[in-house]
This record gives structure tokens, C-alpha cells and sequence, in this order.
């Protein structure tokens, strides 16, 4: 079920009315209520894969219980890699089977050897990322003794298959969210208000500013051996803006929904396009997997106290590993070791916790220094995009070459006036909610009502007039 | 929780009551439109009962651009309307008749464009943008569509909920918002479109990678196209099937083609109507009559208009 269908806009109410009024009372039914609508609510697009779900769940909240009984350490050890081994092996099998056996063969025939092996069709369940991630950060902190293991079998299932964030995050840790299915949930008025300000925003990102920046840059990437490198330039940016609006419109719905039903989830994103340099860039994007990777990867492999080539190469492991997280092909490791090499420098001459507040604070607008801080950011992270959105090497190497020609600095074909201006009005908005959880969260509180529910109507309008066709969250395919 | 669903209540009402009106607005412009597939015009006619005529064409595609009913009109010097609807069987091409006689008066004669193609039934929706300025609240148009891929059950009763994601929709709105209709030329006249020339070529290209295909004839369609026979016997309507010409090196793809005609031919002996069928005529032994295998260009729908016009006043 996608968050800006018809079948979701029907659903929420459903579930809203009976969690607030049927199940009220008792903690229980309505953190089964949570299981059964999560499960309706992925089995929607596919209900096959909701046995990977549910085995997930019970190998996980198995373990979980076996660990805390156990005080041998080889037995301890030995249940944590069964988590990860039944997690990460569902991952293997059904994202990346098929990129190794053709990488397998393509290795074997660089060197005039002739393997046949068989690809399979492999139908990639949706979220399947996010919630091994999230089931494997329950086992991982359960092992590290940070958690005690639950006992509540309907409480973990909902922890695992909570379905505002099932299919495309915030990826939750066991800490933060677990154990909120152990309290009584009392409804907030405030909070819940809040919710559904950010359900508007998230739903504005996606459908007015990422639908419709998706157009031109999918015109522009699929054609691109016919544009010039300033049409080129056109479509990375817009791709940018694409993969943001998607991306954080998704984990503010996810987000805000989460509200209405008394919870909290962490923030995700935090106006990352604002960033001065790279290093501000990741903590301010896809937060949830950022801090996933660097305290159950990055901590463990010795971080940034181990030796100096250590740390670049775990610099490179961590970036690496989160670009091939997002999908079998070389193109998401490249773009993860690009971004590696745009971190390594602020690392290695430790400027990479320069940034850590907001920019401009209390002030309308960016210093000079600051805005040209922003701006070359973002176009190296632009430049990184482009291995993100391209077919394979070949394409995004084509694309930059033409990007880097003479064309350049012609008059680019694809003038997209009205998406422009969107961008802009998005990015005012942007700006001005920058030190918020999400830019609208403050926005009008002080206007009188009737200014503000106008402020809100126009926001309902534009979703309404830009929408175009229903269109998937990209971030569904990881 | 009160002053919560109190005030969800008091946002929603303003927005539901601009919804209609909002409906209406965009309706009404994109009812304007004249744009590809502009189908709009004889839809129009229909519910302003401006279609009001004494022969009535149906069919698919292969009657709007096959049936010229100017020529028909000079000939049997009576009003002719063409209501072919592209890509479409005849389970839509009876909508569109249901919902002339709901305001337009009864016509003396029908024809119905009888090919292999109007005897099926897509799954999709083609072309469903035409419904959208009528369908709301509209029975007779949901019980109609709701069957094909396109439109959910509350885009029918829920205003402007169909526009929702409907980006041409609302181009065209801004485009004829403000247009006089009176100033806006039609896409087809009184239904009819003729089809450029194409040269030789173009007009066979699609044989060369056209592949056997075998037709699949909807009992539904077969049922209702009797009911359909069986009510104009029954109000004295005349009907004339007719197979509109169809290239012929394009007939030896379609591989139960003759089920199709004979379809046809027990409807013409049951019912005691004439079954014209220009399918091996001279028009479809000459290329330079067609647009494509299945649609006559201009000239190709001219002569035949005038030859149908000829064996039609002989039938009488």
C-alpha cells in the first residue's frame, strides 16, 4: 500500500478509529491491532513475502530470549550469527543472488574461463532493507546486553513489522522504539496535530516536489546520449531534488503517522541540502541508516581511532557497504566510494565535526561564505547522484563525460519553468523551517487559525494540482 | 480526542464544499478540449441533446474514421451522427447510445460498425479521459466502465477525487478554462475524423511484424449486442451491420476471423437486417485507400461513405 493512494487514505482512518476506540483500553489488542494492520498493509502489494516477515520475527524474538538465558559466550556468539546469518541471508538471496552470479561469471570469463551458472527471477520484496536492519538491531543490542529481550511476542512483532516505517524506514532501533509498545499510549492532542502537519508536508515533498522533478529527470537520464551536458547538469539536479522530496516526503508521512498512533520516531532527515560539507551531508541524511552503519559496523571495526590507514579503510567499508545496500549494481559502490573520498579529506584533517549545528542560526540568511559552503556541497553531491541514478558504469560515465564537454555551456534543451519554481518555493520553505524536525513543523503556529488553515489549504491545492499518476516510492526498491 | 476529530471535521468541511464547484470547474474546461483524442465534442452534443439525429453510426475506431456522415447526410438527406468510440467493442459503443436516447430522440436507422474488433472487450480503460467531465454520479457510466482497469469505485461519487494524479486533465483545464466554446474548433465533425494519406509504406509497415492473432469474442458483448437487436426490432429502429473495409493481406493474421463474421451473419438472419460486408471489397484490395491495415485515410473513407450511402438507399 503506497502512502499517497486512495487505499491508504481509507485505511488510516480505519486503523486510527479502531486503536483509539476499540482497543483503547487494553495494551494488548491494540499493539495487535498494530500486527494485523501492518501485515495488511504490506500484504497489500504482496502477501507471500509476509512468511519472510513473520519468520524474521519469531527466528529474532527467539533469539532474543535464547541470549538473555545464555552466559556461554561461544553459544552467545554462535546465536547472534544465526540472527544475522537468517537476516542478512534473506537480503543475500533475494537482493543480491543475482548481481554475484553474474559478477561470478563475468569474473571467470574475463580470465578465458567459461562457468554457466543461472540467474534467477527474483522478485525483491519490498522494505526488506529496513526491516532486516531493524530485526538485526534488536539481536546485536540484545547481544551487547544495551537491551533486555522481550518477552512479548505481539509487542516485538508489532516492533518489527510497525507499518508506517515497514517498507521504507526510518530504520528504528529496539531501543528507541520497543520499548513504546510496553507503555499505554495516551492520545495527544498537540502530538497528533503535529502528525498530521507532517503527513501534509511529507505528502507535499513527494507528489509536488519528487513526482514532478521525476519527469524531466527521467526524460533527461533515459535520453541522455541525445542532450547536451547542460541538460545533463539540468537532470542530476532535478534528480536530486527527486531523491530528497521521495525519500524524506516517505519518512515524514512515516513519521507523522507514527504520531497519530502516540509514537515516536526518530528524525531522518534534517534539511540535508543546507549541508556546508560533505560530513554535515551524512548527518543530515538518511539518518536512521547513517548511525545504523557507523555503531554496528563502522564502532566495531575500530572506527576512526584505529591506525590512519585503518580508518580510511573503514572510511571506505562503511560508504561502500551503504552504497551496495541500496541495490546490486556497481553504480550504488561507486557512489558510496565517492562519497567516501569526499569524506576522507574533512576526516583526516579533522573538520568533519565543523558543522554541527544549524546553519545560519538566527539569522535569515547565509553568510556568502556559508551559502558558497552549500552551494559546492551540493553539487558534489549532485555529481555523486549520478552513479546513484544511472543504468550501470557505462551510463554514468557517458553522462559525465557529455556533463564535462562543451555542451555545457550551451542552452540546455529541457527547461523545466514550472518544476523550477516549485523547487524554489520548497526551498524557501525549506530554509525557513530549517532548525525544525521537518520544515512546516513551526511554520503559522503563531498566524491566527483561519491565516493558517489557509496556509495548509494552499498546501492541500498544490498536492492536488501537481499530482501526477501514482507513483512508487523509489526507495521501495531497496 | 473530541476537539481533535472536532477540528479534523471543521478543516474538511470548507474543502468538501469547494469540491463540487471545483469538480464543475474542471469538467466544464477540460469538456472544452479539442486536444487528442478530443472525443469531448460528440459527448458534449449527448448530454446537451444537440445529437438528436435520424441515422445513428456505431463502432469502434473503424466507424469514426470510416463513415463519413456528411456524405450520408447529402445522400439520404437526413441528420447522421457518428458516435464511433475508438479502441473500443461494443460494450462501450452501447453506452454511448444508452445515453443518447436518455436526451435526444430516438433515431429511424443505426448503423453498427460489425468487425472481429467491436465483438471484444479490452481489459483497460484506452482513451478514458472522455468519461471523466461526465462520469460523476453518472449510473449508467459506472455500471458501464467500472468493469475495465481505470477508474475506482469512489471516482465515481467522490468530486474531483478522479482528477487527483490526472496531470493532462488539468493542463487541458487551464488551456480552455477561459476559451469560448463557441470559438474552439472540434476535433471531429459530427463524430467523423478523416485520417491522413500515408504513403505506400507507412500504410503496411505494421504487417511486416504483425503477428497471428486470435480474437476473443466476449459472450457479455455477443449477449448484450442481441438485447441491443432485439430492442430496436421491438421500436421499429432499422439496423444495418456493416463490416467497414479492412485491408485484406491484414484478414490472414486474424486467425478465427470467420467466427467473428459469422456472428454476424446469424444476427443478420435472425433479426432480418442486412449484413454489409465491404471486407473483401475492391477498397480493401487497394492500399492507397488506407491510413493503416485497419483505418481508411480520406479519400478511402470518401469513397466508401458514398458506396455505403449507394448499397443503403438499394437495401431500403
Amino acid at each position: 500500500m503506497l502512502f499517497n493512494s486512495l487505499d491508504f487514505a481509507i485505511f488510516l482512518p480505519i486503523v486510527f478509529i479502531l486503536y483509539w476506540f476499540v482497543t483503547k483500553k487494553n495494551l494488548k489488542l491494540q499493539n495487535l491491532l498494530i500486527v494485523i494492520s501492518s501485515y495488511v498493509f504490506y500484504g497489500w502489494w504482496d502477501w507471500r513475502f509476509l512468511s519472510l516477515i513473520l519468520f524474521s520475527t519469531i527466528i529474532d524474538y527467539w533469539v532474543g530470549i535464547s541470549l538473555s538465558k545464555q552466559s556461554n559466550e561461544k553459544k552467545r556468539k554462535l546465536l547472534l550469527w544465526t540472527s544475522i546469518f537468517v537476516n542478512l541471508g534473506f537480503l543475500a538471496f533475494f537482493k543480491y543472488y543475482n548481481f554475484f552470479i553474474d559478477n561470478f561469471i563475468g569474473a571467470f570469463s574475463f580470465f578465458g574461463m567459461d562457468v554457466s551458472a543461472n540467474s534467477l527471477n527474483i522478485i525483491l520484496p519490498v522494505g526488506i532493507s529496513f526491516y532486516t536492519f531493524q530485526t538485526l538491531s534488536y539481536t546485536i543490542d540484545v547481544y551487547r546486553k544495551k537491551l533486555k529481550p522481550t518477552e512479548d511476542l505481539i509487542a516485538f512483532s508489532a516492533f518489527v513489522s510497525f507499518f508506517p516505517q515497514l517498507v521504507a524506514g526510518p530504520i528504528e532501533r529496539a531501543t528507541n522504539l520497543l520499548p513504546q509498545f510496553y507503555k499505554k499510549r495516551v492520545f495527544e492532542y498537540n502530538k497528533a496535530v503535529n502528525g498530521l502537519r507532517q503527513i501534509l508536508w511529507g505528502l507535499f515533498k513527494k507528489i509536488v516536489i519528487a513526482d514532478n522533478c521525476a519527469v524531466y529527470a527521467n526524460q533527461i537520464f533515459n535520453d541522455s546520449d541525445n542532450l547536451s551536458g547542460s541538460t545533463l547538469a539540468v537532470g542530476a539536479i532535478l534528480f536530486a531534488f527527486q531523491i530528497y522530496g521521495d525519500f524524506s516526503g516517505y519518512s515524514d508521512i512515516a513519521i507523522g503517522t507514527s504520531r497519530l498512533f502516540g509514537f515516536n520516531l526518530k528524525q531522518n532527515f534534517a534539511t540535508p541540502y543546507f549541508s556546508r560539507d560533505i560530513a554535515e551531508f551524512w548527518r543530515r541524511w538518511h539518518i536512521s541508516l547513517s548511525t545504523w552503519f557507523r555503531d554496528y559496523l563502522y564502532i566495531p571495526i575500530g572506527g576512526s581511532r584505529a591506525s590512519f590507514t585503518k580508518t580510511i579503510r573503514n572510511i571506505f567499508i562503511i560508504f561502500m557497504v551503504s552504497g551496495f545496500w541500496h541495490g546490486a549494481n556497481w553504480t550504488f559502490i561507486i557512489w558510496g566510494a565517492l562519497n567516501a573520498l569526499y569524506f576522507l579529506p574533512l576526516l583526516l584533517s579533522k573538520k568533519n565535526r565543523n558543522h554541527l549545528d544549524h546553519v545560519a542560526k538566527g539569522s535569515y540568511f547565509p553568510s556568502l561564505k556559508e551559502f558558497a559552503a552549500m552551494l559546492s556541497t551540493f553539487i558534489l553531491t549532485c555529481f555523486a547522484w549520478i552513479f546513484f541514478r544511472a543504468e550501470n558504469i557505462g551510463h554514468a560515465w557517458a553522462y559525465i563525460s557529455k556533463i564535462f564537454s562543451m555542451s555545457l555551456f550551451t542552452i540546455p534543451e529541457v527547461r523545466p519553468s514550472d518544476v523550477s519554481i516549485l523547487v524554489i518555493i520548497f526551498l524557501i520553505i525549506e530554509w525557513i523551517g530549517r532548525e525544525s524536525q521537518y520544515a512546516i513543523e513551526k511554520i503559522g503556529l503563531q498566524w491566527k487559525k483561519p491565516i493558517r488553515y489557509l496556509f495548509y489549504y494552499t498546501i492541500i491545492f498544490a498536492i492536488f494540482w501537481f499530482s501526477r499518476s501514482e507513483q512508487e516510492f523509489i526507495y521501495f526498491q531497496f | 480526542m473530541k476537539k481533535f476529530l472536532l477540528n479534523i471535521i471543521l478543516f474538511i468541511i470548507p474543502i468538501a464544499i469547494t469540491l463540487y464547484p471545483f469538480d464543475v470547474f474542471i469538467s466544464k474546461s477540460l469538456a472544452k478540449s479539442n486536444k487528442y483524442p478530443g472525443n469531448y465534442t460528440a459527448w458534449n452534443d449527448i448530454y446537451n441533446g444537440k445529437a438528436s439525429s435520424d441515422v445513428l453510426i456505431f463502432g469502434s475506431s473503424r466507424a469514426t474514421h470510416h463513415i463519413d456522415p456528411d456524405i450520408l447526410k447529402d445522400s439520404l438527406n437526413l441528420k447522421v451522427y457518428n458516435f464511433g468510440v475508438n479502441g473500443h467493442g461494443f460494450w462501450l459503443q452501447y453506452l454511448k447510445y444508452i445515453e443518447y436516447l436518455k436526451h435526444n430522440k430516438p433515431p429511424q436507422h443505426i448503423i453498427i460498425g460489425a468487425d472481429w474488433f467491436s465483438l471484444e472487450k479490452r481489459p483497460d480503460l484506452y482513451q478514458y479521459n472522455q468519461f471523466l467531465p461526465y462520469m460523476l454520479w453518472n449510473r449508467t457510466i459506472k455500471d458501464y466502465t467500472n468493469s475495465y482497469i481505470g477508474f475506482r469505485y469512489l471516482d465515481y461519487y467522490v468530486p474531483a477525487l478522479r482528477y487527483f494524479g490526472n496531470s493532462t486533465a488539468k493542463e487541458r483545464t487551464i488551456t480552455y478554462a477561459f476559451k469560448d466554446a463557441k470559438k474552439i474548433k472540434p476535433y471531429k465533425t459530427r463524430g467523423y475524423r478523416a485520417l491522413y494519406d500515408r504513403k505506400k509504406q507507412g500504410n503496411t509497415e505494421n504487417l511486416s511484424i504483425r503477428e497471428n492473432y486470435n480474437v476473443k469474442i466476449d459472450g457479455e458483448t455477443v449477449d448484450l449486442l442481441n438485447s441491443f437487436l432485439t430492442d430496436c426490432k421491438e421500436e421499429g429502429i432499422q439496423v444495418s451491420l456493416v463490416y467497414t473495409p479492412e485491408y485484406f493481406d491484414e484478414q490472414r493474421f486474424i486467425i478465427n476471423r470467420k467466427d467473428a463474421i459469422k456472428i454476424y451473419t446469424d444476427l443478420s438472419i435472425k433479426y432480418n437486417i442486412p449484413f454489409l460486408d465491404y471486407s473483401s471489397g475492391e477498397i480493401s484490395r487497394d492500399i492507397n485507400y488506407f491510413n493503416s491495415t485497419m483505418h481508411l485515410n480520406s479519400s478511402g473513407a470518401e469513397l466508401f461513405s458514398m458506396k455505403l450511402v449507394h448499397d443503403l438507399l438499394q437495401n431500403k
